[in-house]
């Protein structure tokens, strides 16, 4: 009875000292610290699930449902009242948009998932030509070069094709990757050493050309078997490139052809990666599915450093503190971040799947910390 | 956690309508025609047990930083709580009572912090008439949780419950109770003592 007494008393005691699910912040001590992060809100934008951010101009462009406008001082956005003819008084979604020198360009879906079309932008609208047949998922841009990537449904199978943009019209980014089933929907690009890299779900297609893009399939130039895991996206910065997969890896290669693995988190599901401030890099996390019983955990981004091909996780960070992580992107999941330039300044955005957009402005000496915009 | 404060909420609903219902009925004179006996605290006696639910608001005071020595403000708004408790008489007037509680407490961006006070307390019943005072303090355990992380921590609860008899069976009461949360954090710079009062008003079945 009284050994009863002492385990149940041992028990009573460990779970009294127990934690479990630790935070970055300690959960009084956020409460405590916390700074209004909500200021500056856009409603329309709470819960939101952000597909791109671009800037052209003195405006940055987001596509989040509608596609939305924020020009340099303004507070909030608001839904862009400038859309193509074809687009204007349709319901819509904005679905991917990057920009490329002087040009905003825009893929825009109706609601039943139906290509309205891939449109330019420069103070006016301008229609491309896109190929018939296929869906457009995708806009990428890289080296000045402006990419698009499709699918289409063939029995079981889905294909995809990979495209570039000359004048106004999309052409073949290579002659094996069209309509092909060796590859998933290009996701990411990056470009160095006079090399193209795009991560296409288990593989990765690359070349020197806009024109000569292929899969990659030689093992060992690929940084891992292709029959694992998926990539999360690429970035390239001068001539280092940073891979990340949904596994929890990086691969770091300075030449593209020999990479070094550095396992972050097997619990982890990475997005696309973002070099900033030169050699610091940043990858968002996601709660994608691996298979039915595998969902990675939700974490917002990890941060690294890289020097040469190694890479350091970041025990602090000049974006933000324990408490305005916490209490911004701790546990959300990115989909994707974007540092746009304005002028002397800059601002890190970060996309979330179903937390809406959050931004951290670098005012030339210092981070903001996140908000939500 | 959600589903289970509408059920709370009808319990109680249906604690306050079993009273007015048995407040009509002590209201007809009795055998001996003591209406006023009914609504007397006699002495607890050893045995007697007495279950609480209550309903309020739980003010969160502020937070007590261990490394700088400091007291810093809540930076939170006062939210719902809710108690459920059970006072069982080992000794006239003197009980060892049990309780779960729980805090909704909103926080500067909108998240809400839950804290859940788990404690068990003793307790000395004063009757006065159809009134009762009984102080109580305790030990226990709080389990927080924000934004999707949970920590459990130790708990000390101080504070008194008042309560009005309303007839042989019910009573009424209001709690105003302290709670003291001791959170502590590997990195010794999250380390936090919170502080957070309780008030609500509840309906008590004597048992």
């Amino acid at each position: 009875m009284k050994n009863k007494a002492i385990i149940f008393g041992l028990a009573v005691l460990a779970l009294l000292f127990a934690s479990c699910e630790e935070g970055p912040s300690g959960i009084f001590y956020r409460i405590a610290h916390e700074k209004p992060l909500y200021e500056n809100q856009t409603k329309g934008l709470i819960r939101s699930n952000p597909a791109f951010v671009a800037r052209l101009g003195t405006t940055n462009y987001l596509g989040s449902g509608q596609l939305w406008s924020k020009a340099d001082g303004s507070n909030t956005w608001t839904v862009s009242g400038s859309l193509p003819a074809g687009v204007q008084g349709k319901s819509y979604f904005a679905l991917s948009g990057v920009t490329v020198s002087s040009n905003l360009y825009v893929l825009f879906k109706d609601t039943n998932a139906g290509d309205l079309g891939v449109f330019s932008y420069d103070g006016s609208w301008s229609k491309l030509d896109i190929p018939t047949g296929q869906s457009a998922q995708k806009l990428l841009s890289a080296n000045g070069k402006l990419f698009l990537a499709t699918y289409a449904k063939a029995g079981d199978d889905e294909k995809y094709w990979l495209y570039y943009l000359n004048g106004s019209a999309f052409y073949p980014a290579g002659a094996t990757v069209q309509g092909s089933t060796d590859f998933s929907l290009p996701n990411s690009v990056a470009y160095a050493n006079g090399t193209y890299y795009f991560t296409a779900g288990k593989s990765l297609l690359s070349g020197t050309d806009e024109t000569a893009i292929a899969v990659v399939s030689s093992s060992t130039t690929e940084p891992k078997s292709p029959s694992t895991a998926i990539y999360g996206g690429i970035a390239a910065q001068g001539s280092s490139l940073v891979l990340s997969d949904k596994s929890g890896k990086l691969y770091a290669s300075t030449d593209g052809n020999s990479w070094i693995t550095k396992t972050v988190d097997s619990n982890l599901s990475f997005t696309e990666p973002l070099f900033y401030d030169n050699n610091k890099l940043l990858v968002g996390t996601d709660a994608q599915p691996r298979s039915a019983n595998d969902l990675p955990r939700a974490s917002g981004y990890k941060e690294f450093t890289l020097s040469g091909t190694a890479l350091t996780e970041a025990t602090a960070s000049a974006l933000t503190d324990t408490t305005n992580f916490a209490a911004s992107l701790a546990g959300q999941k990115i989909t994707s971040m974007a540092l746009i330039g304005m002028g002397g300044t800059q601002v890190l955005y970060a996309l979330t799947y179903g937390d809406g957009l959050w931004a951290n402005y670098f005012d030339g000496s210092k981070w903001s910390q996140w908000l939500r915009e | 956690m959600r589903s289970f404060i509408p059920v709370l909420i009808i319990l109680l609903l249906l604690s306050g309508t079993a009273i007015f219902a048995q407040d009509l009925s002590t209201e007809l004179p009795d055998q001996d025609g003591s209406l006023m006996a009914a609504r007397q605290f006699n002495s607890f006696e050893k045995g007697d047990g007495i279950l609480s639910l209550s309903l309020g608001a739980v003010f969160p005071l502020g937070f007590y930083h261990f490394d700088s020595g400091s007291f810093m403000k809540a930076n939170s708004y006062p939210g719902f709580a809710f108690t459920i408790s059970y006072a069982g008489f080992i000794m006239p007037n003197w009980a060892i009572e049990g309780e779960f509680a729980g805090g909704f407490i909103g926080s500067q961006n909108k998240d809400t912090l839950f804290v859940a006070p788990i404690s068990v307390r003793m307790a000395r019943y004063f009757p006065i008439g159809s009134f009762a005072i009984a102080p109580s303090a305790g030990l226990g355990m709080a389990i927080s949780s924000i934004g999707g992380y949970k920590h459990i921590d130790a708990l000390a609860k101080l504070g008194s419950s008042f309560l009005w008899k309303a007839n042989a069976d019910m009573s009424y009461s209001f709690k105003l109770f302290a709670n003291f949360i001791p959170q502590f954090f590997k990195n010794s710079e999250q380390s936090m003592l919170g502080f957070f009062l309780e008030t609500t008003l509840s309906v008590a079945y004597h048992m």
